[in-house]
């Protein structure tokens, strides 16, 4: 059944923008946007930098970590509902008029950009049927049952996952090239197909004449992470939230106009947001997952000598934000091993894989791969949730410059 | 002009004894050295067995240096007469090393081969590991370093496999005995192609058919990522293409390879 939205529901807020896939910018450096900026860049390059403390405001040592507890309180894993109704209403034409044209529209996304979870909130919200995924066998047995299944129901649906349809083995691209096959024909209906980009990129490799109709959540730069981590953070109880950088004090989120400062002077923001935009390639999930880490708090005895010493209550509100420079990046060991290139590629390409899956899939021995998969977890490249390994968001830039590098077929998110 | 010595009897017996003892030095060494090489390991026995020509050759010159002036008078006029002859025997035995230092020069700005090229010549193929000013080096697939000389390039065909490149095309051969559904197992083996882990996605992969008296003959060409894995890759088609074939109950020709 198809759910006629009304233009009420259209949200004025455009934190998630969904554009298409050719229209998708990943946030400028800071050092890109200086240069830029032409003879005023260079000037501003040699020009005196304003000064600096000397010795950090708030040395790391003197900070703690937060608890989960405080980290779930402050930057609590988004929902998916603002997206969700971005997409929708992006999709409006299509559902409205176009969907004869088109019977499916793929919604492209990054790893960790949460697609899956994005896309089962629209299904739920236009209240469209979701498609699972076909199983290992289904996909290896090339049964064509799984889309035969499809075609016994009716009404639009969505399929969260494509990259769970295909696996990089002989027998193992037979179904979805029948999915194709079906959806262009129209014999599956109308649906919006979710798809990791790295799974995109390969598919449009192997698979001939897969459809180009294609959105992509636009990648978030410092202004809109300002404004989602601030979005994050807020509630009715915790408006007077502050995030300092720990070496200068500099504000990383622009703080309240009230608390900013008594003698309105300009705001000092620092750098930190665009040094993770850029290196988070803009992928909100990658992003999130820094801002946690970066987190810190002074230790309860330090508020209270502070608080009794200048009376100063707010410091309480304040969280302290490690300097871009001290947070700890995560480099791949050059050269590296010969089965790692191999792990990690496969894994990106179906967004996670667990380890039996990829010994079938891989030219190594199972002994090989989990060697080789217990050695990137050990460096934090990779996490294992439920048996499903796949590439941390920590490690994912790192990653993706190595692949890259090396000269391995990477996603067109770049 | 005068151009021998006075030979006498004394300058006889001293060129004997200064040939023996040059013989006993270059015999004493090559026996010596190589068993005081074996009393150590590692790269130690390497620099010791080493130094044995080097010592050969620095006896055979002091023998010549003390032999020489015995002989002929060391007058201007006589050892320019010698000089000159024995720049005219040089030049004759090191043509050839000439001839390579030129042709050297010559692959700078014509670039026949470069570091990290893999090239065939006269049959040995192997990576391109140093490029020296007479010769270079290349390391076959068995982990041997053969010095090809640079003269090589005059006369002699160098096929080179990647040219400067990422990109070196991997051919895998499938002999299947008749009959079979043809276009089926072009399909299966550039599925195998196009799911094997080192493939360069962005570079055409192809399934070449021949047929012929024993059979069919079918070449998948795809290219690795990396130059270096042509052989795993060569080895992951070859074993996930039999499996793939068996699978699909194609049966391989016992084919008389001589007769293709």
């Amino acid at each position: 059944m198809i759910t006629q939205v009304a233009e009420t529901e259209k949200p004025s807020l455009p934190l998630w923008h969904y554009v298409p896939l050719g229209e998708y910018k990943v946030p400028e450096a800071t050092m890109a946007h200086a240069i830029k900026g032409g003879i005023m860049g260079l000037w501003n390059r040699f020009r005196p930098q304003k000064k600096r403390n000397e010795d950090p405001l708030r040395p790391e040592e003197s900070l703690q970590l937060l608890t989960e507890t405080t980290l779930d309180h402050i930057a609590p894993e988004p929902d998916c509902k603002s997206a969700s109704m971005a997409l929708k209403a992006e999709l409006l034409p299509w559902i409205g008029k176009e969907r004869k044209r088109n019977p499916g529209i793929f919604v492209i996304s990054p790893p960790h950009g949460n697609n899956a979870k994005i896309l089962t909130q629209l299904a739920e919200d236009l209240r469209w049927r979701v498609v699972s995924p076909p199983t290992e066998q289904e996909i290896l047995g090339q049964k064509r049952e799984w889309t035969d299944r499809w075609t016994d129901q009716k009404g639009p649906w969505i399929l969260p996952e494509l990259e769970r349809c295909y696996l990089r083995h002989a027998r193992g691209l037979d179904l979805v090239r029948s999915f194709f096959e079906k959806l262009q024909s129209g014999l599956l209906g109308i649906g919006v197909i979710g798809c990791d980009s790295w799974a995109w990129a390969y598919l449009n490799q192997v698979i001939c004449g897969i459809p180009s109709d294609t959105y992509v959540a636009q990648a978030f730069d410092h202004e809109r992470l300002a404004h989602w981590f601030q979005k994050l953070s807020t509630t009715k109880k915790k408006k007077d939230l502050l995030f300092r950088q720990s070496d200068d004090g500099t504000y990383v989120l622009p703080p309240p106009p009230e608390l900013a400062s008594p003698s309105n002077e300009a705001v000092d923001l620092s750098d930190f947001l665009q040094n993770l935009a850029a290196h988070s390639l803009g992928i909100s999930g990658i992003a999130w997952s820094l801002w946690r880490t970066a987190l810190r708090t002074v230790p309860e005895e330090t508020i209270l000598r502070e608080a009794a010493k200048d009376g100063k209550a707010r410091l309480k509100s304040t969280f302290w934000v490690l300097p871009w420079d001290q947070l700890k990046q995560l480099p791949l060991p050059v050269p590296m091993k010969p089965a790692d290139p191999l792990v990690l590629h496969n894994l990106l390409l179906h967004n996670g894989l667990s380890s039996d899956i990829l010994s079938r899939i891989l030219p190594l021995s199972s002994g090989s791969v989990v060697q080789a998969l217990l050695g990137l977890q050990e460096m934090g490249f990779l996490e294992q949730k439920e048996r499903v390994w796949r590439v941390s968001a920590q490690g994912y830039p790192a990653v993706r410059r190595a692949l890259h590098g090396e000269g391995y077929l990477v996603d067109d998110l770049q | 002009m005068e151009l021998l010595e006075n030979v006498t009897h004394i300058v006889v017996i001293q060129i004997v004894l200064i040939f023996v003892g040059t013989w006993l030095f270059t015999t004493l060494i090559q026996r010596f050295l190589p068993w005081a090489a074996e009393k150590f390991s590692g790269r130690y026995r390497f620099y010791i067995l080493a130094s044995v020509p080097v010592l050969r050759l620095f006896a055979l010159v002091v023998g010549v240096v003390l032999v020489v002036p015995r002989i002929i008078d060391p007058s201007f006029e006589n050892l320019v007469a010698l000089l000159g002859a024995l720049g005219l025997a040089l030049g004759f035995a090191f043509k050839d090393y000439v001839g390579s230092l030129i042709a050297g020069i010559v692959t700078l700005y014509e670039r026949p081969y470069r570091l990290g090229d893999w090239i065939s010549i006269e049959g040995t193929y192997g990576e391109v590991k140093s490029i020296g000013m007479r010769a270079f080096e290349i390391v076959t697939p068995d982990d041997t370093v053969v010095v090809i000389p640079h003269q090589k390039l005059w006369d002699h065909l160098i096929s080179n496999a990647n040219n400067g490149s990422q990109n070196l095309l991997c051919v895998t051969d499938f002999y299947l005995r008749s009959p079979h559904d043809s276009a089926q197992v072009r399909q299966t083996l550039e599925d195998v192609g196009l799911t094997s882990s080192f493939l360069q996605l962005k570079r055409p992969l192809h399934v070449v058919v021949q047929e012929k008296p024993w059979g069919t003959h079918y070449r998948l060409k795809a290219y690795p990522v990396d130059p270096r894995d042509q052989f795993r890759f060569i080895t992951d088609l070859t074993i996930r293409g039999r499996s793939a074939l068996g699978d699909l109950g194609v049966k391989f020709s016992e084919a008389n390879l001589s007769s293709q």
